[in-house]
């Protein structure tokens, strides 16, 4: 029953979805026999419901978050001065946003106002610290570049070769060095080289993979509606 | 230098300790961040029909621009976001400002500041612009609002009613819009927008991401998306066209500078790898041994 019970749900409502997406009329409402009214009703209303349930996530992953975590410092586990560190952070700044220190007062003072603590913080920590985090990834591509990139066969030499071409043309250089040619021979410009290799081979590769993904998540999907799927029932 | 010299040479700029690399990279960086260099650029195939697009919206088009991007990406997404904002501004149009993530009502408050106090101070918020802001749901936001702007915002952010506003007159769901502009750094985002967005209510999508996320999108180039901007080079053509368009005003080219640094980090990149490949290039004896053994 634990097994079954999650198993009818998610196929009643996965086939009532895709019913939906193929009955529901676009534009405005109103009007219409009884199954396609039915259909602009889920239609209309399954987003919202899901997005009610997506603001209680929030409450549920900060209740998880803090649950691990405080076991974490309370049992001096290895590592748990980082944990202190994201309780202090996540109640602190919970607390400003929740508070509106510092912003508009009332349940509409928006936290993102300038005076607003909420955006000090955004601004002071949030963002010198992800846009720090995201910088070293400059410094670390660098070095896996000249550590992978090698001359071991024929194919590392086409990637090697599409690489050199894509780097170049993605910047001004590129342009530059492209200037000799003249316009008859202008599909041997670097930029263009490049916009080719994005839209031609690169393009090929992405659309197998697409189309592939696509055709596996078909079959997923209809192994769950007709309940041969693993469906997560909470633990049941 | 004799043979085994040169050879020696070259095997130990194969192996050149990583500091060494991110050395030269943070000097490189440095200089060019302190002299700005400023290269001209131009519209490329992706970039050149979002930019067409919205040279020819006619005054008053309302437009959805949403900000799917957290400061990790900014410096290459928020260029784009600003361009964007500025042009619609001038063409008149009305840009709707929404968000699928939680950082994205923050990076909307720096755009306010950015482009619109900075280069627009005549203009009103609710009048000739609305910040939406965010809200939770991830794709299911974008669903909602193809049926009814209204069940997932009853306000802008100030505060006041939507339908109190006179740049959503005339604005209730999706296809109300003349395009989606997606400014996004992953999911939810771009692609989110195009399948769930673009594709049911057939209103054009345009947008911009990542350098490193752009050949994912150009797979739906030009049919579901009208036009992309792919991370820093096309943020910098955006702001190139528009200053070659509009040469009266004087923007800021926030991606225009950065590409330089970006510039001389991918040569320095390309001087490295040829660095690391000429131990490759030097012609190699046969090891007899070695040919025994796989004979036997």
């Amino acid at each position: 029953m634990k097994r079954l019970v999650p198993r009818v749900i998610t196929s009643f409502v996965g086939i009532l979805l895709i019913l939906t997406a193929f009955g529901a009329r676009p534009g405005p409402d109103g009007g219409g026999v009884w199954p396609v009214r039915a259909f602009d009703y889920v239609d209309r209303n399954f987003s919202v419901w899901f997005n009610i349930l997506a603001v209680f996530a929030f409450i549920l992953g900060g209740a998880s978050l803090l649950k691990s975590h405080v076991a974490k410092v309370a049992h001096r586990r290895p590592d748990w001065p980082y944990s202190a560190v994201t309780l202090v952070s996540f109640v602190g700044v919970l607390a400003i946003g929740m508070l509106k220190l510092g912003g508009p007062p009332g349940l509409q003072g928006e936290v993102t106002d300038p005076g607003a603590w909420f955006q000090i913080v955004f601004d002071a920590i949030y963002d010198p610290l992800l846009a720090t985090l995201y910088a070293l990834l400059a410094f670390f591509i660098t070095s896996a570049a000249y550590r992978a990139f090698r001359l071991r066969s024929p194919q590392a030499a086409i990637l090697l070769a599409s690489a050199f071409i894509v780097l170049l043309g993605r910047t001004p250089l590129g342009t530059w060095l492209s200037d000799p040619v003249p316009p008859s021979l202008g599909f041997l410009r670097l930029d263009a080289l490049s916009v080719w290799i994005m839209s031609v081979p690169n393009l090929a590769g992405q659309r197998a993979v697409l189309i592939g993904i696509a055709v596996g998540v078909t079959a997923l999907t209809l192994r769950i509606l007709a309940g041969r799927g693993e469906v997560d029932g909470g633990g049941a | 230098m004799n043979g085994a010299a040169r050879g020696d040479v070259l095997q130990r700029l194969g192996r050149l300790d990583r500091r060494w690399l991110y050395l030269a990279l943070f000097a490189c960086l440095a200089a060019t961040l302190w002299r700005q260099p400023l290269f001209r650029d131009g519209l490329s195939t992706f970039s050149r029909p979002v930019f067409e697009r919205i040279e020819a919206l006619p005054p008053g088009a309302p437009v959805l621009v949403s900000l799917d991007y957290s400061p990790a990406s900014a410096p290459e997404v928020e260029p784009m976001a600003l361009a964007l904002t500025r042009h619609l501004l001038l063409r008149g149009a009305r840009p709707v400002f929404v968000t699928l993530y939680p950082e994205g009502n923050n990076m909307l408050q720096r755009l306010r500041d950015q482009a619109i106090d900075a280069d627009f101070p005549e203009s009103r918020e609710g009048r000739d612009w609305v910040a939406l802001g965010y809200k939770a749901g991830r794709q299911m936001v974008i669903n909602a609002l193809r049926q009814d702007l209204a069940t997932m915002y009853s306000a802008d952010l100030r505060g006041a009613p939507i339908d109190s506003l006179p740049a959503l007159a005339g604005v209730r769901r999706l296809d109300d819009f003349a395009i989606i502009l997606a400014l996004s750094s992953g999911t939810p985002g771009l692609k989110e927008w195009i399948l769930y967005g673009g594709d049911p209510t057939g209103t054009p999508v345009a947008g911009g991401c990542t350098g490193i996320g752009a050949p994912e999108f150009l797979a739906y180039f030009p049919g579901q998306l009208v036009g992309l901007l792919g991370g820093l080079k096309g943020a910098s053509e955006y702001e190139a066209a528009l200053a070659d368009r509009y040469p009266e005003r004087a923007f800021p080219r926030r991606a225009q500078l950065a590409m330089g640094p970006q510039t001389v980090a991918h040569a320095l990149i390309l001087l490295f790898l040829v660095l690391g490949n000429l131990s490759y290039l030097r012609p190699r004896r046969r090891s007899p041994g070695r040919r025994e053994g796989r004979t036997a």
